[in-house]
């Protein structure tokens, strides 16, 4: 009896743990799969190499043996503000002035993150393209001049950094300079030639822009302004103390920048900003690839070394010094990412790298070059 | 009674391995996906297979030809002025500091060596330990000029 006993239940026992054993063999196999599954699954994330390759490759494309490739930048000098051209009639100084300002907004251009910035101020009306727009204002403003004097000694800008000769508006307003900003509303040192027109276009201008695009009443006149008119309008203020047909006025000096610019503002005339002659094409790069959208952006940054500066932010070390100019190609609105990065990387949104070496121009200045590069190929690589 | 015990006691051990291999398992499956993860991101550093030599910096190296194409105070190129000298000068390591501290992050250890006689550029002291980036460049057959750069 016991026997029996025993004995049925070991066969029981065995039944039992043969599907026991039947489900850790389903388990562990689920795992294996799992595993296997899950790291094959995740692709190779190839965006940070790729970006580091092409800063590289854009670097030997710049700088050969040391020598910035004189395509790129000839000589730092041309873009700053040291006045050594020279005139001697109003109209002369004015090309001189004009000639600057255009170089020193397109330098900036990429920086505004306004995207299509000269097709929007073009469908609008205001201007052929964004330069021309700040040079119809600084026409307006001071009929392109930063000194009281058109010129001393043929040089425009002799007083450029001396606020006792920097050309003032008359009456009681404190506006200084080529861009005749108000130093009673605005902490900027007017003097400065460079800073009068970096700060009127950043901080007053596009400003005026992203605050009143959608539409704003200027009650003065009852006229309603959006957009480009909208920032124009701003420029000049909102109050009743401002000029109440701004907007038209500098719209108006269309025509005279046209006939003295028609290099920049002629119709039709884009300004490639010297920043877009393509590096793709000068560089030999392919941004082609599988996905219809253009996958990458890479941006040079230009500094003067002698004026070189970074400072920290929020951890991150962040360079304050001027830009002397800026090339970039590729998909714009990659950029964007990059400054997110900043912050967190996010997975999905295209990697950015940056590198920064050191070379000559042709004239022997010194020169650091800052090089970003973006790779977006989020759907092979993050997904 | 005795039985129904054993019973209990290998049910028991049973359902206790069960739940230890699946927690095995699941701890396993997590970790292939973070290691799919670090594994499967290629960057510069951590592929010495994309790169030739692991240690190559080639922007460093550009800086290095800039920085030797540089005319130093007496209007001299740096590169001509070594050659000469077999040596380098307070004035062009003042410059050579000014050029390599802007270029790469504020916490680096950075030197710059001429025939193996190396001078400190920063206050951070090169370290043993970490990883270090090193370009040379022959000045001619007996001198070379050498750019170490420490995280």
């Amino acid at each position: 009896m016991r026997n029996k006993f025993f004995s049925k239940n070991k066969k029981g026992t065995d039944k039992i743990l043969s599907v026991y054993w039947f489900a850790i063999l389903f388990i562990v196999a689920s795992g294996i799969f799992g595993m296997v599954y899950v790291f094959y699954n995740s692709p190779f994330d190839v965006r940070e190499i790729e970006g580091r390759l092409m800063i590289n490759r854009v670097s030997e494309c710049i700088s050969k043996q040391g020598l910035i490739n004189p395509i790129f930048l000839s000589n730092i000098k041309t873009s700053d503000s040291s006045g050594k051209s020279t005139c001697s009639t109003n109209e002369e100084c004015q090309k001189i002035i004009g000639e600057k300002i255009v170089s020193i907004v397109s330098a900036i251009k990429p920086e505004l993150g306004i995207s299509n910035i000269d097709e929007s101020v073009r469908s609008e009306g205001v201007s052929e393209n964004f330069e021309c727009l700040v040079l119809q204002i600084a026409t307006h403003e001071s009929s392109m001049r930063h000194c009281v004097e058109f010129q001393k000694d043929g040089n425009p800008l002799y007083c450029d950094g001396n606020l006792e000769e920097v050309y003032k508006s008359t009456g009681d307003e404190k506006s200084y300079g080529i861009m005749q900003i108000n130093t009673a509303v605005h902490d900027i040192n007017p003097e400065n030639f460079q800073e009068g027109i970096i700060y009127g276009v950043e901080k007053v201008l596009v400003q005026q822009y992203e605050e009143n695009k959608a539409g704003r009443l200027f009650e003065p006149t009852q006229k309603y302004y959006s957009n480009w008119k909208a920032a124009i309008r701003g420029y000049n203020g909102w109050g009743l103390k401002g000029d109440n047909n701004y907007v038209e006025n500098v719209i108006a000096n269309r025509e005279f920048v046209q006939t003295n610019f028609p290099e920049f503002c002629a119709p039709g005339t884009k300004i490639q900003s010297e920043q877009t002659k393509g590096i793709s094409d000068a560089c030999n790069l392919n941004f082609k690839s599988e996905f219809d959208a253009n996958q990458y952006y890479v941006q040079v940054d230009f500094y003067n070394l002698k004026d070189f500066k970074t400072e920290i932010k929020e951890g991150k070390e962040i360079i304050s010094s001027t830009l002397v100019k800026t090339f970039f190609d590729g998909n714009e609105n990659l950029k964007s990412d990059c400054e997110i990065q900043e912050e967190k990387i996010f997975e999905r949104q295209s990697r950015c790298t940056e590198g920064r070496f050191y070379s000559v121009d042709s004239e022997n200045n010194p020169v650091i070059i800052k090089i970003t590069s973006a790779v977006r190929k989020t759907e092979k690589n993050a997904v | 009674m005795q039985c129904k015990k054993a019973q209990v006691a290998e049910t028991t051990t049973w359902v206790v391995a069960t739940v230890i291999i699946i927690f095995i398992l699941v701890v396993s499956v997590y970790a292939s996906s973070g290691l799919s993860k670090a594994v499967k991101s290629v960057n510069s550093r951590d592929s010495a297979a994309f790169l030739k030599e692991k240690n190559a910096d080639l922007l460093l190296k550009q800086s290095l030809f800039g920085f030797l194409k540089t005319k130093n105070p007496e209007g001299k190129i740096i590169y001509l002025d070594i050659l000469e000298k077999n040596q380098i000068t307070d004035e062009e390591k003042n410059l050579a500091k000014i050029v390599f501290t802007n270029i790469n992050s504020n916490g680096n250890a950075i030197a710059i060596s001429i025939n193996k006689i190396q001078s400190l550029l920063t206050e951070k002291k090169l370290s043993a330990i970490g990883n270090k980036r090193s370009e040379t460049i022959k000045i001619n057959a007996n001198s070379e000029i050498k750019i170490i750069v420490q995280n």
